[in-house]
């Protein structure tokens, strides 16, 4: 079982892609979670972070989530990160992320 | 050799009988000459036999006779009358008082020795019952002793769920007292709760033996608010190894997150678990997506959860196949769809609404039944800390990574997984996760490794900032950080100090308040609000934070 991953998936219909981070989201998955959403498709719709499993992010994740923000807002997508546990959720309202991002 | 007692008031008869006895078999003979005497010689030496004058002055025969028998208890001490029959004697009611045979005065030799051997035998076949019927006690004790530790054990590692009967309601009705059904509650460390409902394959004990591995696995990771998949994954991997082939645990597991507005469901082999609305619409069903627990090896389990966006106020109804395989009269199964349609057409009070219809269906209960119905409600933490997790009032604890550590830059994990263990901090561990992460990260990109983060202030720049700090983390070639851990109760709860001392440079940034869209400085912001004191030392080679736990 591998407990550090990104894996993204697109969605039946063909218009989200859905990246689910699993474990410890950091600079560690740097060129993993790039190669996830750059290769997005042109007409995908909408992007959906996945956190259900992400145990917990750190600065270098923040950076990263705003790097993905730039890539994909030339194509204007709306980005949604989904099922943060407490201490993430946390993180985002320091930041104050959730007025970049539909966090939930 | 077995002893016989002689009991008569003349020695000329009672020397005759000695001789006789002595000379048929290897007899330990003893004598008494009343009926007193008897007694004490009875309680003393405890004969295999007892031979009895009737008529003696003082306690007679008889009497003594009975005292006999309630001496020796259950074992058959066989009393024998020896006496000259005549019209006094009442031969009856000397029976009738205790003694087991008589033998008639004058008698042939061959006769006493049969009858003494006959009652010997007796008394024999009497003392291995005596020892059998003991041994049965003993072992039946034993199983009763066995099964009241072993329900003991069970319920106080069940009792240890909280269940709160605002939220939870719960009917499980099991065909023994070991009971193949399980469910187990736990608050989440951030508040919400894990539950665990399922159903082993058989009833009795066989069946729950594998609750108690389920019970231990799912305790300790709801404590440490480990991730559902994770869970499901652990026990699997646990129940295939310990259950024997063929037997598995079908199982739902629920992770209700402490604002209530997600629920993650992972179920396998379990039936649907149905999602109500406050007002008792059907939002959703949630069918079973694996394989019950115990049957996959871990690299063919699929530990992926749904996550259903539930509101304050949602109701799930989860059951054993106990519940839709009850058969009525003529054999019909309960079923799927009346479960589905008694639920949704009921009035205010769902879950009895159910129950009542599957006891009216019912003729007779066929397999454990179990019955859950959650309500959706944000939770806050956990109250007391379950006895024996209370975190020591003051401890300490240090770690220096060398050179080697920090190169392989993955030591932060098996700091946190240690600093996880104290009793008491596995609910702050991702807190306490993420600022040791900030705070290692100033003190190795900045004073170690001199990394300026305003490289990140450009998307290019914030990849060549990680690829710099990998071909800098690469030449380094010596270094060191120490991480210090003290927490103390200061008379408002327990205040943790952590305390991060580097070998480098010092740190070379301000405070600069990031805006939101930048890219960098961010590490600090966090810091400084997760904490509640961050102070910098030593030109920056030292940062200590503060936070109440």
């Amino acid at each position: 079982m591998r407990n550090h991953s990104v894996n993204s998936v697109y969605h039946e219909d063909d218009v989200t892609l859905r990246i689910a981070i699993r474990g410890r989201f950091d600079f560690s998955m740097l060129a993993e979670f790039r190669e996830a959403y750059s290769r997005i498709e042109a007409e995908a719709q909408s992007v959906i972070i996945d956190m259900t499993h992400t145990e917990t992010i750190d600065s270098s994740a923040l950076g990263m989530l705003l790097n993905m923000q730039r890539h994909l807002n030339k194509g204007d997508r709306e980005i949604r990160i989904i099922n943060c546990n407490e201490d993430v959720r946390n993180i985002f309202d320091i930041t104050r992320f959730d007025r970049k991002f539909d966090i939930s | 050799m077995e002893t016989i007692l002689v009991v008569d008031d003349l020695a000329t008869n009672r020397k005759m009988l000695c001789q006789i006895l002595t000379s048929l078999r290897e007899y330990r003979v003893i004598e008494a000459s009343s009926g007193g005497e008897a007694l004490e010689l009875f309680e003393r030496e405890r004969p295999d036999l007892v031979l009895m004058d009737i008529d003696m002055p003082g306690m007679n025969g008889c009497e003594s006779a009975g005292r006999i028998k309630q001496l020796s208890g259950t074992l058959y001490t066989p009393v024998i009358f020896v006496t000259a029959l005549s019209a006094e004697t009442n031969l009856a009611s000397s029976l009738a008082a205790g003694g087991d045979d008589f033998i008639g005065k004058p008698f042939e030799v061959g006769v006493l020795d049969a009858r003494v051997r006959a009652h010997l035998r007796i008394r024999e076949l009497s003392r291995s019952l005596a020892e059998q019927n003991q041994e049965l006690q003993m072992h039946n004790q034993r199983l009763l002793q066995e099964q009241e530790l072993v329900e003991h054990f069970f319920s106080s590692s069940l009792l240890q769920s909280d269940l709160d009967s605002e939220l939870i309601r719960l009917h499980m009705s099991p065909m023994s007292v070991f009971n193949g059904d399980l469910f187990l509650v736990e608050r989440g460390p951030r508040g919400g709760l894990y539950l665990v409902t399922g159903d082993f394959t058989g009833h009795g004990l066989s069946a729950a033996m594998g609750t108690l591995p389920v019970a231990l696995i799912f305790f300790r990771l709801a404590r440490q608010g480990g991730d559902l998949g994770d869970m499901a994954r652990e026990l699997n991997v646990q129940l295939h190894r310990l259950l024997p082939p063929g037997m598995f645990f079908a199982a739902t597991l629920l992770e209700l997150s402490p604002r209530a507005d997600r629920l993650s469901v992972w179920q396998g082999g379990m039936p649907e678990t149905l999602w109500l609305d406050a007002g008792g619409k059907l939002k959703g069903a949630v069918a079973s997506r694996h394989m019950p627990l115990g049957i996959l090896e871990d690299d063919e389990f699929d530990d992926s959860v749904e996550v259903l966006p539930v509101r304050d106020g949602d109701r799930l109804y989860l059951y054993s196949d106990g519940l839709t395989e009850a058969t009525d009269a003529t054999g019909r199964m309960f079923g799927h769809a009346r479960a589905r349609e008694v639920l949704l057409g009921a009035g205010e009070d769902r879950f009895y609404a159910l129950l009542e219809e599957v006891e009216r269906f019912t003729s007779r209960q066929k397999d454990d039944l179990t019955l859950v119905e959650l309500t959706c409600r944000p939770l806050p933490p956990g109250g007391e800390p379950v006895a024996g997790e209370a975190m020591p009032r003051r401890w300490e604890f240090g770690v220096t990574l060398g050179i080697h550590e920090i190169r392989a830059d993955d030591a932060l994990p098996a700091i946190s997984r240690a600093i996880a263990g104290i009793p008491g901090l596995g609910r702050h561990r991702g807190l306490i996760a993420m600022i040791m992460s900030e705070m290692y990260a100033n003190a190795l990109d900045h004073s170690i490794l001199g990394l300026d983060s305003r490289m990140k202030s450009s998307e290019a720049g914030f990849a060549d900032y990680y690829e710099e700090r990998r071909h800098r983390l690469q030449e380094l070639e010596t270094g060191s950080v120490r991480f210090q851990f003290r927490c103390h109760d200061d008379g408002e709860g327990p205040l943790l100090t952590i305390r991060v001392s580097d070998s480098g440079q010092g740190f070379r940034d301000g405070l600069a308040p990031a805006g939101a869209e930048a890219l960098h400085g961010r590490g600090l912001q966090i810091l400084s609000e997760l904490c509640e004191e961050l102070v910098f030392s030593d030109n920056g080679c030292i940062l200590e934070v503060r936070l109440r736990l």
